[in-house]
């Protein structure tokens, strides 16, 4: 009986790769992490980590026989397109270097260690730029998740702005927002938005009056 | 995610992630106490 004898690889560098994730924070504020966005969405990892097998398993990862540790894709526009997805809109793109034991696909990489290099937000719901991250109200236990957010929708939730966030992820981490500036409101739109809040005002004063006039 | 079909396995080495890993190391100050009767004197030739 012959084995068949598997392609090995070695590189004395980390592998670059990239990846969607949902930023989180710790409860006390001082701590960055990630969580995953499919099989790892219920596990929080650092900047530098190691996976774990999210399934419970006690074998190291990436198993042969398991579909743990982490993930990424060979081109940043692979994980563009899964942004698209509106499950993943609120979504994260990460640099990262993967190191450790490694399985290459055809479009990534599953591995056992990871550093994130870079974190790339978009756009907040409103479509205007974000300029940094709110408290999205959800999370798992003692961590924060957080969403790219404008300062106009962030209301009175937690923030944390990208100085902040880069600070927290430490030195070589770079948080940058890749969303070009939105158009400035003009003129025009203005004068009409402020226009029909007047006809709106103007109607109510007019029910008001003609309250007032039945009572007396 | 689909990554596809599966092409080989390897090792990576990231020494960058090794150093980020470290704990910083923190400076301390150790008292040391020596009583001078009890050294012991260096033999005469």
């Amino acid at each position: 009986m012959r084995w068949r004898t598997r392609h090995r690889e070695h590189s004395d560098q980390p592998l670059g790769g990239f990846k969607l994730a949902h930023p989180m924070l710790s409860a006390d504020g001082s701590r960055i992490g990630f969580s995953g966005v499919t099989v790892g969405r219920g596990h929080v990892y650092r900047v530098v980590d190691d996976a774990v097998c999210v399934q419970g398993g006690k074998h190291s990862c990436p198993s042969r026989w398991c579909d743990c540790g982490f993930y990424c894709f060979h081109d940043q526009g692979a994980a563009e397109d899964l942004a698209c997805d509106p499950e993943h809109r609120d979504a994260v793109l990460l640099q990262v270097a993967a190191s450790g034991r490694y399985r290459r696909y055809e479009r990534g990489l599953r591995y056992s260690r990871q550093r994130v290099k870079a974190v790339q937000i978009g756009r907040c719901r409103c479509g205007r730029p974000a300029t940094g991250f709110a408290d999205t109200g959800s999370g798992s236990v003692g961590w924060r998740r957080l969403v790219p957010s404008c300062v106009a929708c962030v209301g009175t939730r937690p923030r944390v702005d990208l100085t902040t966030f880069g600070g927290l992820a430490g030195a070589g981490v770079t948080v940058t927002c890749t969303a070009p500036p939105g158009e400035p409101e003009s003129p025009a739109g203005l004068v009409a938005l402020l226009s029909a809040e007047m006809s709106l005002l103007q109607a109510r004063l007019d029910d008001m009056q003609a309250r007032l006039e039945r009572l007396t | 995610m689909q990554l596809g079909r599966k092409l080989s396995e390897g090792f990576a080495v990231d020494l960058e992630a090794d150093v980020l890993e470290q704990p910083p190391v923190e400076a301390r100050t150790v008292e040391v106490k020596v009583d001078l009767e009890q050294v012991e004197q260096p033999a005469r030739v």
